[in-house]
């Protein structure tokens, strides 16, 4: 009696294997074979060529005090008054002021999340 | 620049990390660099800010100007060891094996660990590339 151990649909996978010669081959052919299989260079093969340093490696900011509990609306809020604020803050000190870098970065940065606001309105 | 200080404050300025690290998330950079620029010209000792706009820089293969921005970080925080091992993974993709084995020497002084055997390895081997 011939007996079935495995399910069908469930088969081992079939391994990418060379076929087994007919006539044992010598330990060098072996080598050779074995090292043609291997799939990359050495450096893959221990994870050194996946540097640590891509986007995904950067966390969230630390948040201040109480930030990380509010809820939609309040952060909502936070922003309009920041950017109300900020923007107050600009219109006196007037556009035609010479502007060190600092405050054109900053200036830029305030712009960009106006833009951001405009969108979301 | 104090005044910039004074008009963002640290809970502004926490609001704004949060949307820079967002778009980051998005794979925005170069708006995020525009917030982090901005940040980083209120308070340019922001160790997070300074730290993401140098990571950004090297996802993007700029890598002397991510090296320039760990230099900065090193003055203001020389013992941080976090930025030490990623500068040295900077000047191990740049070649310059002199600073980044200098920075080795320094990780290997203050600490030990999987990620500085990993920077070891790959300078010790380093020498062998061209007969790779």
């Amino acid at each position: 009696m011939r007996v079935q151990y495995t399910l069908p649909g469930l088969q081992p996978r079939q391994l990418n294997q060379p076929e087994i010669e007919a006539t044992p081959a010598s330990f060098k052919s072996r080598v050779r074979r074995l090292s043609q299989a291997l799939p990359r260079g050495w450096k893959h093969l221990l994870h050194l060529d996946v540097t640590p340093t891509g986007l995904e490696f950067i966390g969230p900011p630390p948040s201040a005090d109480d930030m990380e509990m509010l809820d939609a609306e309040t952060r909502r809020r936070r922003w309009r008054e920041l950017l109300d604020r900020q923007t107050r803050l600009y219109e006196e000190r007037g556009a035609s002021e010479e502007e060190s870098e600092e405050h054109q970065m900053a200036r830029r940065m305030h712009s960009l999340l106006l833009n951001y606001q405009m969108l979301e309105d | 620049m104090n005044d910039l200080k004074d008009a963002w404050t640290a809970r502004d300025r926490s609001l704004v990390a949060e949307k820079a690290y967002l778009l980051l998330q998005q794979g925005r950079c170069q708006e995020a660099e525009i917030l982090l620029d901005g940040l980083l010209a209120i308070d340019p000792q922001n160790r997070y800010c300074r730290l993401a706009l140098a990571t950004v820089w090297v996802a993007q293969g700029d890598l002397r100007k991510a090296v320039e921005q760990f230099d900065r970080l090193i003055t203001f925080y020389p013992n941080d060891i976090e930025i030490r091992t990623r500068r040295c993974e900077a000047y191990l993709r740049l070649n310059w094996l002199r600073e980044a084995k200098a920075d080795l020497g320094w990780l290997k002084q203050v600490t030990g660990g999987e990620q500085i055997g990993r920077l070891q390895l790959l300078i010790e081997v380093d020498p062998l590339k061209s007969q790779e």
